[in-house]
């Protein structure tokens, strides 16, 4: 039995309506919408943004821990 | 204060249909620091999503906690190149809104009034290059420039107008 994988031009042709790619979904997002791994191989260009709370009399509740960077 | 503010920002971010786990973040103490390569979302959107998320949920948040509970926040945002290191990352941005959020100027945003739950700044670099063409819904008209000199560092940068657009906080305030 010929076990070669197939050349390009052999290889079959994807059914209609099996293509995984979806203009409207945005690329940080899986196929099923649950949310990749964004986090980027480093080196990237990325927009950086610094959140900082400026007045809480609650500022020092401990984290919980499920939150944990 | 600090589950709120994590659950604030979990849910700006959802709202794009990401996942705050999913992301890079850093927890700073008082606050949190998230990457987006553009890759993930355009840096126009990152703007829009965070002010006026921000603004929407920093409203909500107060209008049911009690005052002593009630967050402020301060928001800085910066563009480039972000690389890892043996420490964990490294790059000019990140330096950047470090210095940016310390400016005196959103300090006295929110000392001044206190309606205003937000007050953000972009660096001149992200303004120039995306905020300036008016491409996302908030306009160029919205911030003002200032000049920001904290420690050594010192730069131009594009604050954001506090009532610009009927947001941040003004108009909760007079609706509640």
């Amino acid at each position: 039995m010929d076990t070669r994988r197939p050349s390009a031009a052999r290889r079959p042709a994807p059914q209609r309506g099996t293509l995984q790619t979806n203009r409207r979904t945005s690329p940080a997002m899986t196929r099923r919408g649950q949310p990749a791994s964004v986090q980027g191989t480093g080196g990237d260009l990325s927009t950086v943004v610094l959140t900082d709370v400026s007045g809480s009399a609650q500022r020092d509740q401990p984290l919980p821990a499920s939150d944990a960077p | 204060m600090r589950h709120d503010l994590y659950e604030i920002v979990r849910d700006v971010v959802r709202y794009v249909g990401l996942d705050l786990n999913a992301l890079q973040t850093t927890d700073t103490g008082d606050g949190l620091r998230l990457l987006f390569p553009c890759s993930a979302l355009e840096p126009v959107r990152v703007v829009d999503t965070f002010v006026l998320g921000l603004s929407t949920r920093l409203c909500e948040h107060r209008r049911y906690v009690a005052d002593t509970a009630r967050i402020r926040m301060r928001l800085a945002f910066g563009f480039g190149q972000v690389e890892p290191d043996r420490h964990g990352l490294t790059g000019e941005p990140l330096v950047r809104v470090a210095r940016l959020v310390e400016a005196a100027s959103l300090r006295a945003a929110l000392l001044d009034d206190d309606r205003v739950d937000l007050a953000a700044v972009v660096s001149d670099g992200l303004f120039d290059t995306v905020v300036r063409h008016g491409h996302g819904y908030l306009r160029p008209s919205c911030f003002r420039e200032i000049q920001v000199t904290v420690k050594e560092f010192t730069a131009r940068a594009w604050q954001l107008v506090p009532d610009a657009g009927g947001i941040c906080g003004r108009h909760c305030a007079v609706a509640a």
